[in-house]
C-alpha cells in the first residue's frame, strides 16, 4: 500500500532542561511539518506521552528529575510506548552523561551543540522507515476492517439564485468532487450535485451547486425548488460584469463574444497589473467576479495575490483563476479552474460567483434537511484517526461524519472526523488520501489508541 | 460484444507511432482503438464503439464530423467523449459545446486521464439498466429506423426521462423519429428545462418547431444558440429556412453566405438551398440539388412529403413518385418510412395498387413492425382492388 508524502504530520517530544531549546528548531521543524511537544521534566515528559503518543522523544541524557536512562525503563513497562524510539542528547562525553545509556536499546545519539539543520537530518533519518504513517498506523486489511465507507455532512438546503442551488453546511466542497445528496424526507429522491462552489457570508459556509449539472431523481424537486427571493429584501444581484485577464488579446476578443451569449461582459485586463489597478478601483460592489486566465508565482502573481488578500472579505470579488496545476487548491481568496476546461464548467463557475455576490442569506425562507455523501476507502488508524482515500482531494479543515459500521461500534456512534491534511497520492493516479482525526481521540490518545488497539485485537482474535 | 474507444487521430502529427507506447502500462476498461479522421464512420457503424477521445489541436471540420458521427450511431452522450488539446480556443470550446463536449484531457497527462474516463463510462454501459446504456440502445434503434425498437427503447427510459436531461433528450429524439413532433416538443423542453446548458436539447426543439411551423418560437430559440456560439453550419441552416419562411429571403441568404464562409460546401447549406428552392416552386432545380444531399433531416424531409402529397392531390401523381424516390434516397434511415407510405398513397391515388402495396410492404419494414396507417390503406386497396380488379397496374 501507498501512502502520500507528507499526510502525516510526526509528533516529537523533546525533553530538554530549558524550553528555549527548541525554539530554535522551531521553523525548520514546522516546515518540514513536524508536531514539536516540549517538556522539562522526566514527570511533564511521561504524562505528555501518554497524552500526545509521540513518534519521537529527544532526550538530554541527565534530566532534572532523573535521565534518559529512567525514560526508557519506564517506557518499556507499557507496551504501547516501548516501541517508540528515543534519541539521546549527550552534552559532553562523560561517565555522568553516559552511565545511564548502558544496556540500553536507544534508537540514535546526538554528541554535543544541537544545530538545528544536523537535528532535521536525525531525526528524518530514525523516522524514516514509517516516513508516511504514523509508527502506530495499522493498515485496514490488518486489522480485519472494512476498506469501503461513506464521507458525509449535514446540509440545508435552502433554495435557487437563478440555476445554482445553493445550500447551508458545516464543510465546504471540493469542485472535483461528485456527492450524492441525500435528503432527509424520504418522499424526494437522491441527486448527485458536482462543480460545487463555497460561498462565505460571515461565519456561514454556503455551497452552490450548478443545478443543470444535477443528476439522478432528485433532480424532480431541485428543479422545482423556490428561487431565493431576492427583490424581496431589495438586495439586487450583482451585474454579471467581470474583469478579465487574458495574456493574449485575440483569445480575450474570443472569449468577450462567446461569454457575451451567455450576458456575461468582460472587461479587459492585458496583464496582471491592470487587473490587480481594476480591482483596486472596484469599490461599489458591483462586479461580478474577476478571471485570471494565469496566476504565476512570479512578483505580479504575488502582487495581485496581495491586493487580493488587502481586499476585506465582505467587498472582495469572487477570483478565479486557471492553472494547469493537478494539486492548486481552491481558498477562501482564489477558486481555481483546471485548465483545460469545458465552456460549460468555465460559464457555471462565473455564474456560481457572480450570484454569490447577492445578499441572498436574507432571503432565505427554505430549510430542507439533506445529507452530502461520498465514497471514501479506509486505509487505516492511528492513534489520532487514520487515512482515507478519494478520488477528489477533500477540504482540509471540514467536519465530516465517518459512515463505517465497524468503526461506528467502535467510537460509540460519535463518527465525526475532521480532516487535517490532503494530498494526492502521484501524478499518474486520480487518488487523494486524507489524514482525519477522531473527535472520540481527541482528548488523551494514549486510553484512545489503547481502546481502540483491543477492540481490533478481538476482532482479529474473533475472525481467526 | 468487445466495447471500443476510438483513439482519433485529426493532428495527424506521429500520434500513429506512439500511441500504444504512451498507453502502455495503464488499465483501461474500453479496448482502445487508434482511427484517423476518415475512419471514424466505418468503425463507428459496427456498433461496438461507446467513447470517443479526440486528438486535435484547432477545431477543424474533422473534429465537428467525428462528433456528429458519434451523436448520429452511439449517442448524446457527452460523458463518453473527450478532446485532447492543451489549449484550446474559445471558439473551440464553443464549437465543441454544441454536442456537449466539456472534457478536454492534457496531453501530456491523456494517457492515466482516459483509464480514469473509460472506467467511469464502462461502468454505466455495462449496467443495462443505466441511462446512458438505454440512452444508447434507442439511439441505435433511431439510426438504424427501426420503428418498433425505437418506441420499446424509448419506453425503457420513460421515468428517466422526467429527471435526466439526456434520456429526455433521447426521448425526444425517439419521437421526432416516429414522426410526433409536438410530443417531441415538450420533451425538448423537458430536456432543456433540466440543463439549460444542454444545448442539443435547445436546438432539437428549434427544429421540431419550424417542422411543426412555429417559426417565431424557433428563431427566438436558435438565435439565442447562435449568440452563444456563431460558427455552427445546421444552426445557421436552420434559421435561414425560417426566415425564408417568414419571408426575409435577404437574411436568409446571409445566413447561408455565412455558414459556406464557415464551411464551404457543407451538405446542410446544399439542403437548405434545396430547401429554399422547393418552397419558391423551383422543384425541377431542388431536384438537381438533391443528389447531393444526404442525411437529411425531419425539417427539409417533412417539406418533401408536404410537396409530395400537394402534387398527388394535384394529379401529378407521377412527379410526386418521383420526388419520393429521391427523397427516400436522401433522408435519414428513421425518416424513410413515411416517404414510402406517402409514395403507396400516391399510387393509390393513381390506382397503381400492386406498386402501392409494394411501397407498403417496404415502409412496414423500415417501420419495423404492424404500422397502423399501412394496414388501413390496404384495407382501402383490397377494397379498391376487388370492385375494379381491371384497373390494376402491373
Amino acid at each position: 500500500m501507498e501512502y502520500a508524502k507528507g499526510l502525516t504530520p510526526h509528533t516529537i517530544l523533546f525533553l530538554v532542561d530549558k524550553p528555549e531549546r527548541t525554539i530554535a528548531l522551531g521553523p525548520l521543524f514546522t516546515k518540514l511539518k513536524y508536531k514539536i511537544v516540549t517538556s522539562t521534566s522526566l514527570y511533564d515528559c511521561l504524562r505528555l506521552i501518554d497524552q500526545e503518543m509521540p513518534h519521537l522523544v529527544v532526550t538530554d541524557s541527565i534530566l532534572s528529575d532523573g535521565n534518559a536512562g529512567n525514560l526508557y525503563d519506564r517506557m518499556q513497562q507499557q507496551a504501547i510506548f516501548k516501541d517508540i524510539p528515543i534519541l539521546v542528547v549527550i552534552a559532553a562525553k562523560t561517565v555522568d552523561q553516559l552511565n545511564p545509556l548502558k544496556g540500553r536499546k536507544f534508537a540514535g545519539f546526538v554528541l554535543g551543540k544541537v544545530e538545528p539543520k544536523a537535528m532535521a537530518l536525525k531525526v528524518k533519518e530514525i523516522l524514516e522507515s514509517r516516513a508516511d504513517v504514523s509508527p502506530f498506523f495499522v493498515r485496514a486489511d490488518a486489522g480485519m476492517l472494512q476498506e469501503d465507507c461513506t464521507l458525509a455532512t449535514n446540509a440545508r438546503v435552502v433554495g435557487r439564485i437563478g440555476d445554482q442551488l445553493v445550500c447551508h453546511s458545516d464543510s465546504e466542497v471540493d469542485p472535483d468532487a461528485t456527492l450524492l445528496c441525500q435528503p432527509q424526507d424520504k418522499a424526494k429522491g437522491p441527486a448527485l450535485l458536482r462543480l460545487g462552489s463555497n460561498v462565505h457570508k460571515g461565519t456561514s459556509i454556503y455551497n452552490f451547486f450548478p443545478v443543470n449539472q444535477v443528476k439522478g431523481s432528485g433532480k424532480v424537486w431541485i428543479t422545482t425548488l423556490p428561487e431565493i427571493n431576492l427583490d424581496r429584501v431589495g438586495k439586487s444581484i450583482a451585474t454579471s460584469k467581470i474583469i478579465f485577464y487574458d495574456p493574449k488579446p485575440e483569445r480575450f476578443e474570443q472569449f468577450k463574444r462567446v461569454l457575451g451569449g451567455y450576458d456575461i461582459e468582460l472587461i479587459y485586463a492585458s496583464n496582471l497589473q491592470a487587473a490587480g489597478a481594476l480591482l483596486q478601483r472596484e469599490t461599489d460592489g458591483t462586479l461580478g467576479c474577476v478571471y485570471l486566465d494565469e496566476l504565476p508565482s512570479n512578483a505580479s502573481g504575488i502582487s495581485i495575490k496581495e491586493i487580493i488578500s488587502k481586499i476585506p472579505d465582505k467587498s472582495r470579488p469572487p477570483v478565479i483563476a486557471a492553472t494547469t496545476s493537478l494539486v492548486a487548491r481552491s481558498t477562501k481568496e482564489i477558486q481555481y479552474i483546471k485548465k483545460p476546461f469545458g465552456l460549460g464548467t468555465l460559464v457555471e463557475m462565473l455564474d456560481a460567483a457572480i450570484k454569490s455576490r447577492s445578499s441572498f442569506t436574507d432571503g432565505v425562507t427554505l430549510s430542507q434537511e439533506v445529507h452530502y455523501q461520498t465514497p471514501a476507502k479506509l486505509l487505516g488508524l492511528d492513534e489520532t484517526g487514520g487515512i482515507l482515500q478519494t478520488k477528489f482531494p477533500v477540504v482540509i479543515g471540514n467536519k465530516l461524519l465517518l459512515q463505517h459500521a465497524e468503526l461506528s461500534l467502535m467510537w460509540e456512534g460519535n463518527t465525526e472526523v475532521r480532516i487535517t491534511s490532503v494530498a494526492r497520492l502521484d501524478d499518474s493516479t486520480n487518488l487523494w488520501q486524507a489524514k482525519f482525526e477522531a473527535l472520540t481521540a481527541q482528548g488523551n490518545k494514549s486510553r484512545y489508541w489503547e481502546k481502540m488497539s483491543r477492540q481490533i485485537s478481538d476482532k482479529l482474535l474473533q475472525s481467526s | 460484444m468487445e466495447r471500443i474507444c476510438l483513439i482519433v487521430d485529426v493532428n495527424a502529427q506521429g500520434l500513429d507511432q506512439e500511441w500504444s507506447e504512451k498507453v502502455a502500462g495503464h488499465e483501461y476498461a474500453l479496448k482502445l482503438s487508434y482511427v484517423s479522421a476518415d475512419e471514424v464512420a466505418p468503425m463507428i457503424e459496427t456498433g461496438s464503439v461507446v467513447a470517443m477521445v479526440i486528438f486535435a489541436d484547432k477545431c477543424v471540420q474533422p473534429v465537428l464530423d467525428c462528433l456528429q458521427l458519434f451523436r448520429k450511431f452511439v449517442g448524446a452522450v457527452p460523458a463518453f467523449q473527450a478532446i485532447v488539446s492543451a489549449d484550446p480556443d474559445p471558439y473551440y470550446l464553443s464549437e465543441v459545446y454544441e454536442y456537449g463536449i466539456e472534457q478536454f484531457l492534457h496531453p501530456d497527462a491523456w494517457p492515466q486521464q482516459l483509464a480514469a474516463l473509460l472506467e467511469k463510462v464502462a461502468a454505466v454501459v455495462e449496467d443495462k439498466n443505466s441511462i446512458e446504456a438505454k440512452t444508447l440502445r434507442l439511439n441505435w434503434s433511431i439510426a438504424y429506423g427501426d420503428q418498433g425498437q425505437i418506441i420499446a427503447s424509448k419506453d425503457a427510459l420513460a421515468e428517466a426521462a422526467e429527471y435526466d436531461y439526456v434520456a429526455a433528450y433521447a426521448k425526444a429524439n425517439a419521437l421526432q423519429a416516429v414522426g410526433q413532433f409536438g410530443e417531441a416538443v415538450e420533451a425538448y423542453r423537458a430536456s432543456h428545462r433540466l440543463n439549460k446548458t444542454f444545448r442539443q436539447a435547445s436546438s432539437g426543439l428549434g427544429e421540431s418547431l419550424l417542422v411543426m411551423g412555429k417559426v417565431d418560437e424557433a428563431i427566438e430559440i436558435l438565435e439565442r444558440l447562435e449568440r452563444q456560439n456563431h460558427r455552427n453550419v445546421d444552426r445557421k441552416a436552420h434559421l435561414a429556412t425560417a426566415y425564408l419562411e417568414k419571408g426575409d429571403r435577404v437574411k436568409a441568404e446571409a445566413l447561408l453566405k455565412e455558414a459556406d464562409e464557415i464551411a464551404p460546401g457543407h451538405p446542410r447549406i446544399a439542403e437548405a438551398r434545396a430547401e429554399i428552392l422547393l418552397v419558391e416552386g423551383k422543384v425541377g432545380e431542388a431536384f438537381k440539388m438533391m443528389d447531393n444531399l444526404r442525411d437529411v433531416g425531419p425539417l427539409f424531409a417533412a417539406k418533401l412529403n408536404e410537396m409530395g402529397i400537394k402534387l398527388s392531390q394535384q394529379g401529378k401523381g407521377k412527379s410526386a413518385i418521383a420526388l419520393y424516390k429521391k427523397a427516400h434516397k436522401v433522408v435519414r434511415h428513421e425518416l424513410r418510412y413515411k416517404i414510402s407510405l406517402n409514395a403507396a398513397l400516391a399510387c393509390y391515388r393513381m390506382a397503381e395498387y400492386t406498386v402501392a402495396l409494394q411501397y407498403l410492404a417496404r415502409c412496414e419494414k423500415e417501420f419495423g413492425g404492424t404500422y397502423e396507417k399501412v394496414e388501413k390503406i390496404k384495407l382501402a386497396i383490397q377494397k379498391a382492388m376487388n370492385k375494379k380488379p381491371s384497373l390494376q397496374a402491373g
